[in-house]
């Protein structure tokens, strides 16, 4: 895998199909609606997403921006299939893994790793890191090609080291590892079964300006080193311009605007983007402005 | 420390505060490690800090609303009452305190997911401050609820509704505004703001810093506001004291920060800061994904601070002498005092 | 309202559940009320065939279950064999007495255990925080016979009060007042076994929830607005440690209907429990049946009561209910 890296920036229509490079992740007409209510309750569907239409070329950076309640969470939770989407398909090198039962997912399971927000919260405290990283291997290696012990402690060693953090802290429960830590930790989980897409759940929300910067340098790191293809979904628009390749901006449940980082930045069309960009601005004018004074 | 210009009188003077938690496990933390400040009447104070800096634990002591394991020492902990008595936090009673709580220094609580009583009508949780402290007629005082309301952004007609409404019925950014209705509900002349955009998007951050800064020009309160992100500052803190590790390594007026930090931290922060934005804001060049410079490691452990300055492990201008002691206060230019080996030995 | 109407079709959803499990397990025990006529030579297997005949036990369960099902929809529960009588009358007559005794001890339960709960919770660490602490753990690890059975012998050996029954051999020829008196004073032992073994699992659920409470963002928030402690605990803190005390409500009725069972039977209590005691033992089929689902109806109807009193004291449940679209509107806003 990760050959044939697509070095320009891809066009995102899908009428062009000439032109489109090798696509890891495609997500067409996606739609995802819950279902408030129960059996004696009456029935309120409530759309998540209503129609999300993307595609990520393999060792790039896709983000999802949009506000809270836009639908860009359920969107990543379909990919990663834990939640079955209504309909709509989500092709993973070609593959629909849509509406496959767990079963036929599990193959796609190690393909497609999930990074969570709160890294607190996804992962057991009564875990050492060498729990955490190594409960991928256990759980997704058929029983005759799962690494023996020693195997599994030489594997972890090597992505604590990747991650960033002392090997020598594999015993320690993750309850002394710090925020930024535990992030780096919850990505060595991730990266455990050498996934092909990683999927960041705001991943990099909530953190200190320094940590999400050793955070995202990490990112590039390791997108460098194993060609790894992002799905990155973030309210943040300043951090996802470091990062992203291409930009979807989602509204409402729906994607309703998709473009180079760049284009999306300096020539937003859809009213969101607009309103994400003047406040992402807005944010940072005064300090830009009181940083080029002294320039 | 800034003893210096006294144009306008000081409202708040903390001396040498130290707050130490002592888990029943393990050693005592001292989170905060000999603060010292002053603020000023109507004036912003911004804490920089990241996260482990201490800056909620001095948030908190300074209401003396510490959780029972947690000491608090200070040299003084003084506030001006509205007779500009001079009133020492240290040595007040448990209903003495009441009295000052909400009245006189009120708080905004970080996360406004929790920070509302999931049972009590909005309408009911802005008028308890205001039950507490000022004696009105149930109908004057859901008058002034409903004020409150406007003034936070609900418009007439939504303030009725709001009223009635609980929490749950709310979104984010409107549960933070009706936090801000109770801080500031009983007028008090400082409001401590513990980081009360962290937890809100991008677009909101920026409208409740706003809603602060106007409130503040109506009622002329003071408002420490703490906060890791240096962009929510510009623009509406007049003073910014850095902290790290427990300490505050620099204080300056905002602008003087920004154009001319002393010390290397503050330095490396505000380099990043300006870095992730400037892709934004001077979109020009395309984003060519260069690594952010970072700072290199973590910020150390509050259960085994370095013997000398505690940046020193991450600094980049490190000397030999900042890992044998910590650097005592210099002042290279009036009103910037910075805790750095930089400006003297 | 709809959502108690929800709330009864769910009830009833229950009931019918219960009943089938209950015919199905009854089939599947082993032996019958037959069992010991069929050892006695003098009585012949004719008779014995003739009598299952008479109570249509020789049916196949499905049959029985849909006859018992008609009956027990117009109040029928079917007939006691080892009684020889309607099964419904003879249970009514002890149910009044259960209760009388499940309900007197439920009522002081929560009269005693809300108070010291949150009184323990708002002076955490203090002297009667950790007395309480202690006597409540003391009072859960000690089986509740033991209890019945420790008390009992108290009782008897100082003879200050009345055990055994629920009158006096002289009750009929009573006033109206010393009638009364007279209950009372038989009620107190089995109350009190009751009152010790529940307050002692509830108290403690009230001070972890209020204690929860008071450590909650929004208690904290209400503490830095410089609200009274008593006004923090009453108005802030209370409302929602109920929350979850009042789920426990439910399981709290259905603990003590099998405890009022087991006490009943020890301080001779004319209840429900020596009841079904003894048809359980003697397989009188029918009685058993009606005995348990007389247990799940007392169980539902606690559990009813508690989602009632739920959705009255928090909006979100309310709001979860019937007001998603108001809510919807609001956010819109």
């Amino acid at each position: 895998m990760g050959s044939n890296l697509p070095t320009d920036s891809p066009i995102n229509s899908p009428n062009n199909s000439a032109s489109v490079p090798e696509a890891l992740l495609r997500v067409q007409g996606l739609t995802k609606r819950y279902v408030r209510g129960g059996l004696w309750r009456k029935r309120l569907p409530v759309a998540a997403v209503s129609c999300a239409d993307f595609y990520i070329p393999r060792g790039q950076t896709f983000a999802l921006v949009g506000e809270s309640g836009s639908g860009k969470s359920t969107v990543a939770r379909c990919v990663t299939r834990l939640e079955r989407p209504d309909s709509g398909s989500i092709l993973i090198g070609g593959t629909d893994i849509a509406q496959l039962m767990s079963r036929d997912l599990a193959p796609f399971r190690a393909d497609v790793q999930m990074v969570f927000q709160d890294a607190v919260t996804s992962m057991n405290p009564r875990f050492s890191a060498l729990d955490v990283i190594e409960e991928p291997l256990l759980i997704n290696c058929k029983a005759h090609d799962t690494p023996g012990a020693s195997e599994r402690r030489d594997l972890v060693r090597a992505l604590m080291i990747e991650v960033g953090l002392s090997a020598a802290w594999m015993n320690r429960s993750i309850l002394h590892f710090s925020g930024g830590q535990r992030q780096r930790l919850a990505l060595a989980r991730a990266l455990a079964l050498r996934p092909q897409l990683l999927v960041l759940d705001e991943a990099l929300s909530g953190l200190d300006l320094s940590t999400q910067a050793q955070i995202a340098n990490l990112l590039l790191d390791l997108q460098a080193a194993h060609s790894l293809t992002y799905l990155l979904i973030s309210h943040d628009l300043a951090l996802v311009t470091l990062l992203a390749d291409v930009i979807g901006v989602m509204s409402e449940g729906e994607t309703v605007e998709v473009g180079p980082t760049r284009q999306i930045i300096s020539e937003a069309n859809h009213s969101t983007t607009k309103k994400l960009v003047a406040a992402a601005k807005a944010a940072g004018s005064n300090l830009a402005q009181i940083a080029g004074a002294s320039a | 420390m800034t003893h210096m210009d006294e144009e306008k009188a000081n409202l708040v003077e903390v001396r040498d505060l130290t707050v130490t938690y002592s888990p029943e496990i393990g050693v005592p933390i001292r989170a905060v490690d000999g603060v010292s400040i002053d603020i000023r009447q109507a004036e912003v104070v911004g804490i920089l800090g990241e996260s482990g800096s201490g800056k909620s634990t001095l948030a908190s002591a300074m209401l003396r609303l510490l959780p029972p394991h947690a000491s608090c020492e200070a040299g003084s902990l003084t506030v001006s009452g509205p007779d500009l008595m001079k009133l020492d936090l240290m040595k007040l009673s448990e209903s003495q305190l009441r009295a000052i709580r909400g009245r006189i220094v009120s708080m905004i609580p970080q996360d406004p997911a929790l920070s509302l009583n999931p049972v009590m009508t909005v309408g009911s949780q802005v008028s308890e401050a205001l039950r507490a402290h000022l004696p009105l007629p149930a109908e004057q005082r859901r008058e002034r609820v409903l004020e409150l309301l406007g003034e936070v952004g609900f418009g007439n007609a939504n303030a009725c509704e709001i009223y009635t409404a609980y929490p749950h019925q709310l979104s984010g950014g409107q549960r933070q505004r009706i936090a801000i209705a109770q801080a500031v509900s009983c007028r008090p002349a400082l409001l401590i703001a513990d980081e009360p955009t962290s937890k809100l998007d991008a677009p909101l951050q920026t409208e409740i810093v706003a809603l602060l800064s106007r409130i503040r020009k109506q009622h002329g309160m003071a408002i420490l506001f703490i906060s890791h992100d240096p962009a929510l500052f510009a623009g509406f803190a007049d003073r910014i004291a850095v902290m790290y590790a427990g300490r505050i390594v620099e204080v300056g007026s905002s602008a003087q920060i920004f154009a001319r930090p002393f010390h290397p931290y503050t330095q490396a922060l505000l380099r990043l800061a300006k870095e992730s934005i400037l892709a934004l804001v001077s979109s020009p060049a395309p984003a060519a994904r260069a690594r952010l410079s970072a700072i290199d490691g973590e910020s150390p452990n509050p259960d085994q601070w370095p013997p000398g300055c505690r940046y020193e492990p991450r600094c980049s201008e490190r000397m030999e002498i900042c890992s044998r002691r910590y650097p005592s206060q210099f002042i290279p230019e009036p009103s910037r005092p910075v805790n750095c080996f930089k400006y003297g030995e | 309202m709809s959502f108690i109407v929800r709330r009864l079709a769910r009830s009833a959803l229950l009931l019918f559940g219960v009943s089938i499990l209950c015919f199905l397990f009854t089939e599947m025990a082993p032996g019958s009320f037959f069992d010991e006529m069929r050892l006695n030579p003098q009585i012949s297997p004719e008779t014995i065939a003739n009598l299952r005949t008479h109570y249509g036990l020789d049916q196949p369960l499905v049959v029985r279950y849909e006859r018992w099902l008609k009956s027990a929809l117009r109040g029928d529960l079917g007939i006691s064999i080892a009684y020889n009588s309607p099964v419904t009358p003879l249970l009514w007559s002890r149910a009044k007495n259960t209760l009388l005794l499940t309900t007197t001890a439920l009522l002081l339960t929560w009269i005693i255990s809300v108070p010291l709960g949150v009184w323990a919770a708002s002076r955490r660490g203090g002297l009667l925080d950790r007395l309480i602490t202690l006597a409540s753990a003391f009072l859960i690890s000690v089986p509740e016979l033991v209890l019945a059975v420790a008390l009992l012998a108290v009782a008897v050996r100082w003879g200050i009060l009345r055990t055994g029954g629920m009158i006096s051999a002289d009750f009929e020829s009573l006033s109206m007042w010393a009638k009364l008196q007279d209950v009372i004073s038989h009620l107190v032992l089995p109350v009190c076994i009751l009152v010790l073994a529940e307050t002692a699992v509830i108290v403690r659920h009230v001070r972890a929830s209020v204690l929860e409470t008071l450590q909650s963002p929004y208690v904290q928030a209400a503490r830095g607005f410089g609200i009274s402690r008593t006004r923090l605990l009453f108005r802030h803190v209370l409302p929602v440690a109920a929350n979850p005390a009042i789920s426990l409500l439910g399981f709290s009725l259905a603990g003590l209907l099998s405890g009022s069972l087991m006490v009943e039977v020890v301080c001779g209590w004319p209840g429900l429990g020596p009841l079904i005691l003894e048809a359980t033992l003697s397989r009188d089929l029918y009685l058993v049946i009606g005995g348990i689902m007389l247990s799940a109806l007392f169980m539902v109807m606690g559990n009813l009561v508690a989602d009632m009193l739920l959705s009255a004291l928090d909006p979100r449940i309310r709001g979860n209910e019937d007001k998603a679209e108001a809510e919807q509107g609001l956010h819109a806003a």
